[in-house]
């Protein structure tokens, strides 16, 4: 295929008829072939005469010659219809033409995708891609270096991978969307696997659901009640399962490395502004937490909560608070103390003690070392708890990284180089929101382009939530089936074209399918999402089960029978 | 040189009048003659394809006209055993193209077979390479002889007949005449239901 003269003829699908370069192409297809094969988001090549165009399919339409044979048509399977069909009925596919390669014997990946400046010609074929197109566009997942992660195949091409390029994937933010059920976590999973076997970039996972570190039971699709492989199974020590909830972990057996201790003098009131709209605060009610910050430095919420509710005017007076606002300060950071991971004072560790209990500093440098970290919510998995730990967390880390990356700069020396850090976030949106953005430490890095080696991958069923100019920030999204048309346009925020892609998105399975566009990809490709199961974690380098206890046998001297 | 035939390489006529677009045979003795819409051969190097529109039989004699006899049909060979030599089975055709280098190529001969020429009748062989270049429904239908439709009709059905009325090639033949009447949906519709009955029988 190299000059790519030499398709085969039986992978024909039609012929250009018109088209533009804003609108995208039409094509004629060809009579034989059948238009119920003709799919939205398959992938195709347009043969034009010195280059090949990459394209995708955006939409398919009936056509007839003549408005009498709309008025009176044909029988179905009789010979007029037969007749009619293809030439005086015929089907006009729209292509959106991606990536334009001049057809020449040499390919260079990195210098032969072009952007499409102009389009084929009058009757240029069209041809199903193979998977020679989809290796070169794509790249291969092999190699020392694992730059190429393979995440699916393209629609009806079982046999070929579709790679995200985790070199670019780690430079920009990115962000996992799609309906509630449609395979968000199994995606996200699948790239945070993808990272972790590439040491491309360092994880940590707000798991909100406890889903993604140890394994877990699928709850609906083929797999449903089995149990799936989580990181820490697949990878072993280069993940540690960090927990809230040591009680759930341990009554769900999970073999956690760390259990993670918040004490209320390192809750900076910063960490508690974000939780304006869950706790209900009144914006008097963060001026007064100043107040008191000012007063009482790190103490400040031990203070608060230890007073008597009945001295709160006096106290009011004595700092010059509002007494209403001290008042339901009191009243509302009372649920902070009441989560399980709270504790009052930090814990005085032991030098070299293996106590598993750690503070947000130990966490950072644990992530600072390379450890992937799955910090896991257990049973307190609810919106206060959450948006508590992921800001107050991530604000520690944001910090610690600048910090480094300055020194990086100041340097310039290779081993001051911070390790890129990838935080995943599910229900983004309550943190990216319009009014979140901006105060959030989320927002910030968001916005900031990776610029300090911190990177996110928000993963959110409602995109329409988050803030436009994140949204616009994000690099790769890779996107499941979305039906609302709020969520739909939102996903598409600062691309250009994207208008034919929307019928792409809305054509998506309900499951394991996703479009995936942006920054890691050369072009927008629809996938069948690769299968997380036995095959994934034999991939990964997982051994199973069986292979293990072998491995156990001949380590002890034990030869299996025969 | 048209594709040597078994059944149909019989002499049934020859040209008694020849022009650049049709040819008129006159059936020789014995002979019955071409059917409407039939295809026939004549000359050779190249030979020239005709597509028979019009058949009549007439008084040799153009001063004596046939007047009625009165008496039942079959009774006639006997009662005027004379007669069949005092009439002539005649027909027309349109010239649609030749044989070049053993291929069928729609289009007028440069010139036309000469008069006295033999006349054959196609066959199943010579009528699947008719099959080959369809374009000369068109002309069948704008020469305007008789009547147009029938006539593509007829010749259509013999192709298919040659074909074993095998569907693939029905549908060849109906998106060939389909092209004809692009702009004529309704007659395109009552065409192709005639040629669907043919085929179902
Ligand atoms: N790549 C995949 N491999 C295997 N099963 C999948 C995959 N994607 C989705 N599924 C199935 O679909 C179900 C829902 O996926 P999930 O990721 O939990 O959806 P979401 O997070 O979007 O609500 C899973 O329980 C699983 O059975
Ligand atoms: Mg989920």
């Amino acid at each position: 295929m190299a000059d790519g003269l030499n398709r085969n003829q039986e992978e024909r699908l039609g012929a250009v008829t018109s088209g533009s370069l804003s609108e995208g192409i039409e094509m004629r297809l060809d009579a034989g072939v059948s238009i119920e094969d003709v799919r939205a988001g398959k992938f195709v090549v347009i043969e034009g005469a010195r280059h090949d165009f990459f394209s995708m399919i955006t939409d398919v339409r009936l056509d007839a010659s003549s408005a009498s044979i709309l008025r009176d048509p044909p029988g179905r399977r009789t010979l007029l219809s037969n007749v009619l069909e293809g030439d005086h009925t015929y089907a006009t596919i729209s292509l959106k033409p991606m990536l334009m390669v001049e057809r020449k014997a040499e390919f260079k990946r990195e210098d032969d995708l072009r952007p499409v400046k102009s389009v084929p010609a009058h009757f240029s074929t069209v041809y199903k891609a193979g998977a020679v197109d989809v290796d070169r566009i794509f790249g291969r997942e092999d190699g020392s270096d694992r730059r190429y992660f393979s995440l699916g195949s393209p629609l009806d091409m079982e046999d070929v991978e579709v790679c995200l390029d985790l070199d670019r994937f780690i430079e920009r933010s990115n962000g996992v969307f799609g309906k509630t059920g449609t395979g968000k976590t199994f995606l996200t999973r699948l790239v945070l696997a993808g990272l972790i076997r590439s040491n491309k970039a360092v994880n940590l996972i707000f798991d909100m659901h406890s889903e993604y570190g140890w394994q877990t039971r699928a709850e609906s699709g083929s797999q449903k009640d089995s149990f799936v492989k989580g990181l820490k199974n697949l990878f072993g020590h280069k993940v540690a399962i960090c927990t809230l909830d040591p009680e759930s972990a341990s009554a769900r057996n999970v073999p956690f490395d760390f259990e993670l201790k918040i004490p209320l003098t390192e809750i900076e009131v910063e960490d508690i502004a974000p939780l304006q709209d869950e706790l209900n605060l009144h914006s008097t009610a963060i001026e007064t937490a100043y107040i008191l910050r000012n007063h009482y430095k790190k103490r400040w919420m031990l203070e608060l909560l230890d007073r008597e509710p009945a001295s709160m005017k006096d106290w009011a007076e004595e700092i010059g608070a509002n007494k209403e606002s001290l008042a339901a300060l009191y009243r509302k950071l009372g649920a902070i103390r009441s989560l399980p991971f709270i504790v009052d004072q930090p814990e005085k560790l032991a030098e070299g003690a293996s106590s598993s209990r750690i503070n947000v500093l130990r966490l950072i440098e644990e992530l600072k070392a390379g450890k992937n970290i799955d910090l896991e919510f257990g049973r307190v998995s609810n919106m206060l708890a959450y948006l508590l730990v992921a800001n107050l967390i991530t604000r520690r880390i944001h910090a610690a990284w600048v910090k480094q990356a300055e020194k990086y700069m100041a340097t310039t020396k290779l081993e001051d180089r911070p390790r890129p850090l990838m935080i995943s976030i599910e229900e983004a949106h309550k943190f990216l929101n319009p009014a979140a953005a901006r105060q959030t430490i989320f927002g910030v890095i968001a916005r900031e382009l990776r610029k300090y080696f911190v990177s996110l991958l928000v993963v959110d069923q409602r995109p329409s939530g988050i803030d436009d100019e994140i949204l616009s920030q994000l690099g790769t999204r890779v996107t499941a089936l979305l039906n609302d048309e709020k969520d739909i346009a939102a996903v598409f925020t600062g691309v250009s074209g994207a208008a034919a892609l929307r019928n792409v998105l809305a054509s998506l399975d309900t499951r394991q399918q996703a479009l995936i566009l942006g920054h890691a990809t050369p072009m927008p490709v629809v996938v069948k999402t690769r299968h997380y199961g036995p095959d994934f974690y034999q991939a990964m380098g997982d051994r199973s089960d069986e292979q293990r206890d072998d491995e156990l046998d001949k380590a002890l001297g034990y030869f299996p029978e025969g | 040189m048209p594709p040597k035939t078994t059944e149909s390489n019989q002499i049934l006529g020859e040209i008694v009048q020849t022009s650049t677009v049709e040819i008129t045979g006159h059936c020789h003795r014995g002979h019955e003659g071409p059917a409407f819409g039939a295809f026939i051969s004549a000359g050779s190097d190249p030979a020239c394809v005709a597509v028979v529109y019009n058949i009549e039989t007439a008084s040799l004699d153009s001063h004596r006209r046939p007047a009625a006899l009165g008496i039942p049909e079959d009774e006639i060979p006997k009662r005027y055993p004379q007669l069949a030599t005092l009439l002539k089975k005649q027909f027309q055709a349109l010239l649609i193209g030749e044989w070049t280098r053993g291929a069928f190529r729609f289009g007028l001969p440069g010139r036309p077979p000469a008069l006295h020429a033999g006349i054959k009748l196609c066959g199943d062989e010579e009528l699947r390479g008719v099959m080959d270049d369809l374009g000369f429904l068109r002309w069948l239908r704008d020469s305007n002889r008789s009547a147009p439709e029938e006539l593509m009709l007829w010749a259509c059905k013999n192709l298919l007949e040659a074909h074993g009325w095998r569907r693939e090639e029905a549908v060849r033949v109906g998106k060939a005449i389909s092209d004809v009447y692009r702009d004529d949906y309704e007659t395109l519709r009552r065409l192709i239901a005639r040629l669907e009955s043919w085929l179902t029988d």
